[in-house]
């Protein structure tokens, strides 16, 4: 089936109304989670996996991706507007767009904003409509011994890369494998770290561990910082003199096209994400400006690369997990979460025998992108308002909506115990600076890891070496070991 | 006292982890642990544990910064009430059903936050309860009882 094919059956799939449906409510949900600042992505999705079970895949699926993108998208309206990053990659944003901001150009660097992620993300997605193919044949030669040394890589680039220092993002890494292996062996039918609980023999929900490590934990902690999140005043906000002036727009173009190309590389890789994409890109733009003494004073370029590398990063990263089965990062896991839920693998297979899901995703991806110019540019004020609720509102309904969520997977009061105990060891894992991400991805990954090494050395019936004679392996290990040495070098010179 | 003593977040945290592994390790010595080439039960979480617990001693035995981080005081109040609220909700909605678990849980946690009166205390637990029957038993239909069985 050649390219142009696959596009139009995947706009055929994206533009049936329940689809187009599920992904308008998807982005528009998204944006508003995006900018109330304690439920980022991983919350809004984990919250709203449980209503997606009715739907079918496709749109369960497309719905939850709008919240992930649309997400963003709020997170950069709130990051703007406020100084307030929604989302942790728009604390990139904030560094350009809220000077922007307080010297009265806010429309401008909100349209700007749309328009930049518009752009990244449709670049990202053509990047995704071509190489997904050739890659999902490379994967199909993939071995256990090959998907091994893949997710160590893939561990050990998110442990590494994504925290402050690579041994606590090891350490969660490690934490999270071992929090996957709760339940019973698949090969033998043993009751792992279950402790009596038949609840946890199917070990712990992933929306269990999600909802108590960013949700409950997130709420802890505002009390604890003694702010208890400050009410917002919208008053003072306006959205005049929207349009960007000429100048700004010569600026802005370039600064998108790098944005997302960097994006696209970035969000491929496992283990990054489009947080690191935007501040890479911000660390770009600064050093290759021939101006630099305006970035962080309203520089637009430094506004439209980041928006664009983020949103770019943020679809890319659905190639590996699609076509692979290895998120790439905590919102990934999530999203591979849903779609085992729904009864669905994600890996190489994924192309041949779902293409309505996998292609009708891709294209809703351009629709909702398409649905977050035209629906949200209008309700910029809105969203504005949505930050004048106030905390002590707030929270309770967020802590209902954790409890509900959790206790409609499996009508278990158990999981709503569980999710307050994960409540507060998330909150300490915060005082001690440990990374929640990292360890949900080793969660995810925890169980499959085991398998293809158990696998690997089953059919070589007990010879290490199969991961460094295989070359693919090695080459998957060797950048691992590249990986780790870096990032502890970049420290050790940071320090 | 030198400056390797002082007991920061990051120490706390370090040590908490290589408890954490050890324990695991420990825990997983209980299953088989079979060869390299017929692995057992207890092979990766042993390996896991171990793994585990050096890092969380790199962490604890990390030179302490300069200006360390300092254990900021525990919210007790919220702790407690958010504790509280969700063992209600636990404890109540598989008998009591999701009005009286969703009310009770909302009013008690409401009291985390010390701008809470028991006039808004009310307020809002009434709206939640009520919102949450609408949303979740008769739009959403999900199988949970409104009231008592």
């Amino acid at each position: 089936m050649s390219f142009l094919d696959n596009l139009i059956m995947g706009f055929g799939v994206a533009l049936t109304p329940e689809t187009l449906l599920a992904c308008a409510i998807g982005v528009t949900l998204g944006t508003a989670i995006g900018v109330l600042p304690g439920i980022g992505p991983i919350v809004g999705i984990s919250l709203l996996l449980p209503l997606t079970f009715d739907l079918s895949p496709t749109n369960a699926l497309v719905m939850l991706a709008g919240i992930y993108y649309g997400g963003l998208y709020g997170g950069s309206t709130a990051a703007i507007l406020l100084n307030l990053p929604g989302t942790p990659s728009a604390a990139a944003t904030c560094l350009e767009g809220y000077p922007m901001a307080k010297s009265g150009r806010a429309g401008v660097a909100l349209l700007l904003t749309t328009l930049a992620s518009f752009v990244g993300g449709t670049f990202s997605i053509i990047v995704m409509m071509a190489f997904s193919v050739p890659l999902t044949s490379l994967a199909l030669a993939f071995g256990s011994a090959e998907y091994f040394s893949m997710m160590v890589l893939g561990l050990i680039a998110a442990g590494a890369i994504s925290a402050g220092s690579p041994t606590k993002g090891m350490a969660m890494v490690l934490l999270g494998l071992l929090l996957g292996i709760v339940g019973t062996d698949v090969e033998t039918g043993q009751f792992r770290y279950t402790f009596g609980f038949m609840q946890l023999a199917d070990g712990i929900s992933l929306v269990v561990l999600a909802m108590g490590l960013f949700g409950v934990s997130e709420i802890m902690f505002n009390f604890a910082s003694g702010t208890a999140k400050p009410t917002m005043k919208a008053s003072d906000i306006t959205v005049r003199s929207l349009l960007p002036s000429r100048d700004e727009m010569r600026r802005s173009w370039p600064a998108m096209g790098r944005g997302s190309v960097l994006g696209a590389a970035i969000g491929f890789l496992p283990g990054a994400g489009a947080t690191i994409a935007a501040f890479i890109a911000y660390a770009v733009e600064r050093k290759i400006s021939t101006e630099p003494h305006r970035f962080g004073k309203g520089a637009v370029e430094g506004l439209t690369s980041v928006e664009a590398a983020n949103n770019s990063a943020a679809q890319a990263a659905f190639i590996p997990t699609m076509t692979l089965g290895i998120p790439g990062n905590a919102v990934m896991a999530l999203m591979m979460g849903a779609l085992m839920i729904h009864g669905i693998t994600p890996g190489p297979l994924i192309v041949s025998e779902q293409p309505q899901l996998f292609w009708g995703l891709i294209a809703s991806f351009w629709l909702g992108n398409l649905f977050l110019v035209v629906l949200n540019a209008p309700l910029v004020v809105v969203w504005v308002r949505l930050l004048t609720v106030p905390y002590n509102v707030l929270f309770p309904i967020i802590l209902f909506l954790i409890c509900i969520g959790v206790y409609s997977i499996n009508n278990a009061p158990f999981d709503i115990v569980l999710v307050l105990i994960l409540g507060f060891v998330g909150y300490l894992m915060r005082l001690a600076d440990l990374p929640p991400a990292s360890l949900m991805l080793g969660f995810v990954l925890g169980p499959l890891l085991e398998q293809h090494l158990r696998r690997a050395l089953l059919l070589s019936r007990g010879d290490g070496s199969v991961f460094i004679t295989h070359p693919i392996s090695a080459g998957f290990l060797l950048m691992a070991v590249a990986v780790l040495i870096w990032s502890f070098r970049t420290r050790k010179r940071l320090a | 006292m030198s400056s390797r003593s002082k007991l920061t977040p990051d120490r706390l945290g370090g040590v908490a982890l290589t408890f954490t592994g050890l324990a695991a390790a420990a825990l997983a010595t209980e299953y088989r642990i079979g060869t390299l080439g017929q692995m057992g039960p207890g092979f990766f979480p042993i390996l896991l544990g171990l793994l585990l617990a050096a890092l969380g001693l790199k962490i604890s035995l990390a030179p302490t910064p300069t200006e360390p981080r300092l254990l900021p005081r525990p919210p007790w109040r919220a702790m407690v009430l958010i504790a509280l609220g969700i063992g209600l909700f636990a404890a109540t909605i598989d008998r009591l059903g999701l009005i009286i678990a969703t009310a009770s849980m909302v009013y008690v946690v409401s009291y985390a936050d010390l701008r809470t009166t028991w006039r808004s205390a009310i307020m809002l637990s009434v709206t939640v309860s009520t919102a949450a029957v609408f949303i979740f038993i008769w739009l959403l239909d999900l199988p949970i009882h409104a009231v008592w069985r």
